[in-house]
């Protein structure tokens, strides 16, 4: 029973944390331009972080070491820096961005500019993570998420021409605009299969105490949860590209994406959408923090766990307390968030190699996971997507300077 | 009787004291060599420079560069004896109390002078 | 390489003004600031509609204003660069207007 109820909690809490600032803005970037045609590149994002998050949740049950140890147990100390400096660099842009996304969600409420909100946001974080446990965070987050379902129903009513978005899940090419859709292609990868979603799922794992107990649990969280998630991020790019493609609306501001909701579903659309950008967005901040600090302190050898009072794991809280105020300071500055996004879910996609392709070797280590080690198929379904994943390393720089806005 | 790999199984791996609280990670370890009788393992590494040594010369330099600016001149280096090793498994349990090792210095720094100013930081389980 | 150091100092000159140019510096090319331009007024023209309807509040839709008159200002400085003939000049002047238009009818819808 009490399986179960894991299970939901996981699913959960995908649904909400696959939608978050990078999802939202992406998914109706490339609704708006290039209508449906982009949809097979969220569905082939959310099946890879499907993939990756199962083997990193796998991984933790069966070794009771996360992802981030292992990087360094297995890799030593040398090779570890390469991922931990790409992911810890990468995570703080898209955390500002997350930081961003909260503050727009503010500032469309309130009126108040957006930069008068990345502190606040910061410092109300701050204090959810010192006074909250692993529990709170999860379970809050989770049934919050659950707003993000608006996108779901917004998709809906709008009457979706469903034999050409089953067919827009096939790769197709543009007949226009090669730059910018390739370029759009990219973020939403970047969007879709985050380093901080899988490293946090992996070290939520341990803070939970899974065991080969949670072997199922976790194939089904990974799996389905996702699948919602990405279903709601197709919701997205479906809403976009019925609201604003017909009327050759380009996002070129955060503050017209809140039409996507209001057009079908009215004032509850708007609201809704205020409150899934506010609450999907401060979710994934706290993630994000969170596995910078967890990544950081596996890395090292501290003592860590949410679970814990911050005195009791003083550099492990010394360190999430500096980069969530640290990551408000672009924001506050004045950045635009939307810009932000862009570049962080690039660069995002651009450093997914030296987090996956490791993942490739531990999966495959029979002294940390027994006769759990990945299946041909497994192994298989990894090495398509760390190919992919040089792939977007390769042409991150270039699209970014030839389809970026 | 097993085989235990030094690189493998012992070298950058997770350290806990008598009281089961991680204490850091294995960042190097010393032999000894003495006149007429075969070298052993003799101490763990605990410590930055370390770490940085591994990485190479200019992250050496690196690491003195900022520990001078932060007026630090001794290394927070801890060297415990091998001998003190009691389990090697996922972790590798050592029969040293966490609290007087001197790597851990800047934890307990933070805890006492900025994390334990701040409401909320200790007492009941969270 | 063989070649004289001025030819290499060439090169890399060369090299960064179009990377410069790639980002920022130039204005983008017309048909892209056009775009740009009718984007926001079918945005401002949705948001009309949307107010009317109860949907979206005053508040926002001052936001989205505020956000379409930056563009248009922006518009405004860097598309005369870019429009070369007659025939641009006159869809950019169209363009200018009919954003200018929207906005005012936003304006007049929300009562600010």
């Amino acid at each position: 029973m009490k399986k179960w109820g894991e299970v939901a909690l996981g699913v959960v809490t995908c649904i909400g944390g696959f939608l978050e600032v990078g999802s939202i803005a992406t998914s109706a970037q490339g609704g708006a331009e290039f209508g449906y045609q982009l949809a097979w590149v969220l569905l082939l994002g959310t099946l890879s972080l499907a993939i990756l998050m199962e083997m990193t949740g796998r991984l933790a049950a069966v070794s009771r070491r996360s992802y981030g140890d292992l990087l360094r147990e297995r890799f030593g100390y040398r090779f570890f820096l390469l991922p931990f400096l790409a992911v810890f660099i990468v995570s703080l842009l898209v955390l500002a961005s997350e930081i961003g996304g909260v503050a727009i969600a503010l500032q469309l409420a309130t009126g108040v500019a957006f930069r008068w909100w990345a502190i606040p946001t910061a410092l109300i974080g701050w204090l959810l993570l010192w006074r909250g446990n692993f529990s709170i965070v999860e379970q809050g987050t989770a049934l919050l998420g659950l707003v993000a379902l608006s996108f779901g129903v917004a998709a809906l009513v709008l009457h979706p021409a469903w034999p050409t978005l089953g067919r827009a899940l096939l790769p197709s090419l543009p007949s226009h605009d090669h730059a910018r859709y390739w370029y759009l292609a990219v973020s939403m990868l970047g969007a879709s299969i985050s380093p901080y979603l899988y490293l946090f799922y992996s070290a939520g794992a341990i803070e939970d105490e899974w065991t080969i107990e949670h072997l199922g649990v976790n194939r089904i969280t990974a799996s389905v949860g996702n699948v919602f998630g990405g279903g709601l991020a197709i919701a997205s790019l479906v809403t976009a590209a019925l609201v604003l493609a017909p009327r050759e609306i380009r996002v070129d501001a955060y503050e017209q994406i809140a039409l996507l909701l209001a057009t079908p579903l009215g004032r509850p659309g708007f609201v809704f959408f205020v409150m899934t950008l506010f609450i999907t967005c401060f979710g994934a901040t706290i993630e994000i923090v969170l596995a910078m600090a967890y990544i950081l302190a596996q890395g090292f050898g501290w003592r860590w766990s949410e679970n814990l009072k911050p005195a009791q794991d003083a550099r492990f809280s010394t360190s999430y307390t500096v980069l969530i105020l640290l990551a408000a300071v672009p924001i506050a500055l004045g950045m635009d968030p939307l810009s932000l996004t862009n570049i962080s879910m690039v660069a995002t996609a651009a450093s997914l190699p030296v987090t996956v392709i490791p993942l490739f070797v531990l999966m495959n280590d029979g002294d940390l996971l027994n006769t759990n080690v990945n299946g041909w198929a497994s192994n298989l379904a990894l090495v398509v997507i760390a190919l992919l994943s040089v792939v977007l390393l390769v042409a991150a720089l270039p699209l970014q300077l030839l389809g970026g806005g | 009787m097993g085989t235990v790999h030094l690189s493998r199984n012992v070298i950058d791996t997770q350290l806990v004291d008598r009281h089961q609280q991680k204490i850091g990670r294995i960042d190097e370890l010393l032999l000894e060599l003495e006149e007429g009788k075969p070298p052993r393992v003799a101490t763990i590494v605990i410590s930055g420079a370390a770490r940085a040594r591994r990485v190479g010369g200019w992250m050496v330099a690196c690491h003195r560069a900022v520990h001078a600016l932060l007026g630090q001149r001794a290394e927070h280096e801890s060297r415990v004896p091998f001998d003190a090793v009691r389990c090697i498994a996922d972790t590798i349990e050592l029969d040293v109390e966490g609290n007087t090792l001197e790597s851990l210095r800047l934890e307990r720094w933070l805890s006492e002078h900025v994390i334990g100013r701040i409401p909320g930081a200790s007492g009941e389980r969270k | 390489m063989n070649r004289p150091a001025h030819t290499r100092a060439h090169a890399r000159l060369a090299l960064l003004a179009l990377l410069a140019g790639g980002g920022c510096g130039s204005p983008p090319p017309l048909a892209k600031q056009l775009e740009t331009l009718a984007s926001w007024t079918a945005t401002m023209q949705l948001a009309k509609e949307r107010h009317g309807a109860g949907a979206i509040t005053y508040t926002y839709a001052t936001q989205l204003r505020d956000k379409a008159d930056d563009a248009f200002q922006q518009a405004s400085t860097t598309i005369g660069r870019a429009a070369q003939t007659r025939t641009d000049s006159a869809y950019a002047a169209a363009a200018l207007d009919s954003l200018r238009t929207a906005i005012r009818q936003l304006e007049a819808e929300i009562g600010s």
